[in-house]
């Protein structure tokens, strides 16, 4: 990384949504993609004379983040509405918590360049969506599908000393709550949202700068992008002796750049106080310890396995355990004749790399782990029998395109003729296997937990 | 004025037009208007009633409860709307007992508190006479009167002015003209809302909604918001204290009987000030009755507030009970025709 003239510090917000069946105070569905207004009932449209009821899972996964991060867990919370008018909030106010969050003080390892980082966590709270408001057309309109969808708000420390790490970071939260089966975790679809609070100062011995907050940036194609454009743009004004005002920013991704959304003497005065509707949350041990022992396998604590028990490099244990579903893929491609590193070659670079070609994700790979398990096995007796004496290493292999080629030629017309319907490209259905995949997790998850809902 | 947000009900009772009839309680909705109708009206316990369907004011004070002509039509419709609602967070999960099976017409050694701060000097001296004897009476028929003290008393209707204009400012928050209701036209949004939510305010309410915005304001929490929770909780603890020495209390519901139409509207403190003998008993989540105890020099009725242990309407409900049958029954009003 080339030096910089000066120091930046970032601090991420990241709204998580939850992959409950139901929202957080009302029995409403929360499928994604539901035709208009269709998953509304007059608890979450804010009528009259409607009261909030808690959803217990929203709790469940709450705690498992706040335990997976190492949080505190407080077993006494508050909820608090934070007041402001919008059409897409259609009680005035959000239910959110404030001054008494569920969890606070936690860490997020995260692997940097080889390196084991952590990075603090302030606070992780409930709270939940808004609609979504659509202009145009001579008017506006509102989808109120997503308002009362739970949403977990975790907000970091200022640690992050570049937008790289910031962005690791980010992956890390997704990898977490993806493997925790809380969240399917796309920025896309809008299941991981993120704020940043970004200032720039001449040295990491300086005191903090004046922080803008930078909102919008919900794509990982551009994160770094933009957090690298603000942080420029304070240093510039600063070296101009003008003055940073603390203000919100919104990140234009077409422009490449941020502009002033609004001042702080225009900021909101979300006037917070106790939702008298709802008691303070007591969580009892019971939940906390069935959510411990609910707990898998952590990413973190998967990658150190590949690099500690594997002998994977910290790169190829970082690449196989970006993804739940390609950690899982791998681990059924390793057996006794097939050592990990060689499942790690052929998984990170031939698998990925095909199916890159094809634009496919790793949830609609056609080919099953049992059938590369014994391609790679073919290709070892072929060698063998050859009596080849160099060690086989695809990455380096002088034969390796041609290989590529007709190994992939053979996998994906055996998947093919063994009856099965080619893979659907289409955004839909990778979306459906996703939460199906999901689905399961979260049951297998939570079925020592009993839910009240 | 039959006195109250909830009066129309009250007078419903009191003209014979219905047996019963339910009204919310925030500050004294139920018990003021009884008191000044010559009926009985019930604040049960916060958390009796399930809230669910009840247009917000101030959640954490709101609760729903029955008029009637007497005690045990009371004790029947209460018992008819308490118990656990899962709809109501806020709402009790315990068991409700058999109201009016409770009246057995017994107070003997039951032990009746007569608070000292509820005898102030803007008391009307006939109700301090009507009150004072309904004491004398519940000790004729055995009971143990004991005067007790509740210190805190001069701080409930500030308090309660802050508690309850800064939850209804965020409960009428969803009035805002985009979902359903009255909306005026404006060429942007924040226009919308403010034409929308002026023509559909009156005054008081709009006074109601800026006093509690200002409450809540961002510098100005701690000082009024949080100050007054503080002392909501020393409020209770009054009670708390209270009840370690007597089983109900005994005090005046309102302060002066029936005014005339249109006599204190023009002065929002001094009506503020009428409520100083309920609001008590919302901050801290208590039982509370009125039953009538008398008249007035004028003929008009004179109301006696009952206030129970949380969760113990039923001591309550035996108490006004026996007290009725001893007391001189509320002079029915004279409707045209009649
Ligand atoms: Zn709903």
């Amino acid at each position: 990384m080339a030096a910089r003239e000066y120091d930046i510090v970032i601090g991420l917000e990241v709204h998580v949504q939850l992959a409950t069946r139901t929202k957080a105070f009302c029995a409403c569905p929360t499928d994604f993609g539901a035709g208009e207004n269709s998953q509304v009932c007059p608890v979450c449209m804010g009528m009259p004379g409607m009261l909030p009821v808690l959803n217990r899972r929203v709790v469940e996964m709450a705690v498992l983040l706040g335990l997976a991060t190492g949080c505190a867990i407080n077993r006494e919370s508050v909820f608090a509405r934070k007041n402001y008018f919008y059409p897409d909030l259609p009680k005035g106010y959000q239910i959110s918590q404030y001054d008494k969050p569920l969890c606070e003080h936690g860490k997020l390892p995260v692997l940097i360049d080889g390196a084991w980082r952590e990075f603090g966590i302030t606070r992780i709270h409930i709270e939940e969506d808004a609609g979504k408001s659509m202009h145009g057309g001579g008017g506006s309109l509102i989808d109120f599908n997503r308002t009362g969808v739970p949403l977990l708000e975790v907000v970091s420390e200022p640690d992050f000393r570049s937008a790289d790490e910031a962005t690791a970071y980010l992956k890390t939260m997704r990898r977490l709550v993806r493997s925790l089966g809380i969240s399917d975790g796309n920025m896309e679809e809008g299941s991981l949202r993120c704020d940043a609070n970004v200032s720039v100062r001449p040295t990491p011995d300086d005191p903090f700068g004046t922080r803008t907050e930078l909102k919008n940036i919900n794509s990982f194609r551009f994160i770094a992008r933009a957090l690298d454009y603000e942080a420029a743009r304070q240093w510039d004004m600063l070296q101009h002796h003008e003055v940073v005002v603390q203000e919100t920013r919104l990140y234009d991704a077409e422009k490449g750049r941020t502009y002033s959304m609004r001042g702080k003497e225009e900021a909101h005065d979300y006037r917070y106080f106790p939702d008298p509707d709802l008691l303070p949350l007591i969580v009892e041990n019971d939940l906390v310890e069935q959510a411990r022992g609910a707990l898998p396998e952590l990413p973190w604590q998967r990658t150190r396995r590949y690099m500690d028990d594997l002998g994977l490099s910290a790169y190829d244990a970082e690449v196989l355990t970006a993804d739940e579903e390609l950690s899982d893929y791998f681990e059924r491609v390793v057996d006794e004749d097939v050592p990990a590193k060689t499942a790690a070659n052929w998984v990170s670079s031939e698998l990925l790399g095909a199916l890159k070609q094809r634009e496919l994700e790793m949830a609609s790979n056609p080919i099953e782990p049992e059938r590369l398990r014994s391609l790679i096995k073919l290709v070892a007796g072929e060698r063998s029998r050859a009596k080849s004496p160099r060690t086989y290493s695809p990455r380096c292999s002088r034969r390796r395109t041609i290989r590529r080629r007709s190994w992939r030629r053979w996998a994906f017309s055996r998947s093919r003729t063994k009856g099965r319907s080619p893979p659907s490209w289409t955004r839909s259905s990778r979306k459906a296997r996703r939460k199906s995949s999901n689905t399961r997790a979260e049951k297998r998850r939570f079925s020592v937990i009993s839910s009240a809902r | 004025m039959p006195g109250g947000s909830s009066s129309g009900s009250a007078a419903a009772v009191a003209a014979g037009l219905v047996p019963a009839a339910l009204g919310t309680d925030t500050g004294g909705s139920i018990r003021q208007p009884a008191a000044h109708c010559g009926v009985v009206g019930v604040k049960p316990t916060y958390g009796r009633v399930s809230r669910w369907g009840v247009i917000a004011y101030a959640s954490s004070l709101d609760q729903v409860g029955p008029f009637a002509r007497n005690v045990e039509d009371a004790a029947l419709v209460l018992g008819a709307i308490c118990g656990h609602d899962p709809n109501d967070s806020t709402s009790h999960a315990e068991a409700v007992p058999d109201f009016a099976a409770a009246l057995t017409g017994d107070i003997k050694g039951l032990r009746v508190g007569v608070p000292r701060e509820y005898f102030t000097d803007g008391l009307d001296p006939a109700i301090e006479r009507a009150v004072r004897g309904a004491a004398d009476k519940a000790r004729d028929l055995g009971a143990e009167v004991v005067e007790i003290s509740l210190p805190h008393t001069k701080y409930a209707v500030a308090t309660y002015y802050v508690v309850a204009t800064a939850e209804c400012s965020s409960n009428l928050a969803r009035y805002d003209g985009v979902r359903y209701g009255l909306r005026e036209q404006a060429s942007d949004l924040a226009g919308m809302y403010t034409r929308t939510r002026s023509a559909g305010f009156g005054d008081e309410v709009r006074r109601r909604i800026l006093l509690g915005v200002f409450a809540l304001s961002a510098g100005y929490y701690d000082a009024y918001y949080g100050r007054a929770s503080q002392v909501r909780t020393l409020i209770g603890r009054d009670f708390e204290n209270a009840f370690e020495k007597v089983d109900v209390i005994f005090a005046p519901t309102a302060p002066e009987t029936a005014f005339k139409l249109g006599e204190r509207t023009d002065d929002p403190l001094k009506m503020y000030l009428s409520d100083i003998l309920t609001i008590p008993v919302n901050l801290a989540g208590l039982p509370g009755l009125s039953m009538p105890c008398g008249t007035d020099d004028g003929g008009l009725p004179i109301g006696l507030q009952v206030i129970g242990r949380p969760m113990d309407e039923a001591t309550l409900l035996r108490a006004a009970h026996a007290m009725e049958a001893a007391l001189p029954p509320a002079p029915r009003p004279k409707l045209g025709g009649e």
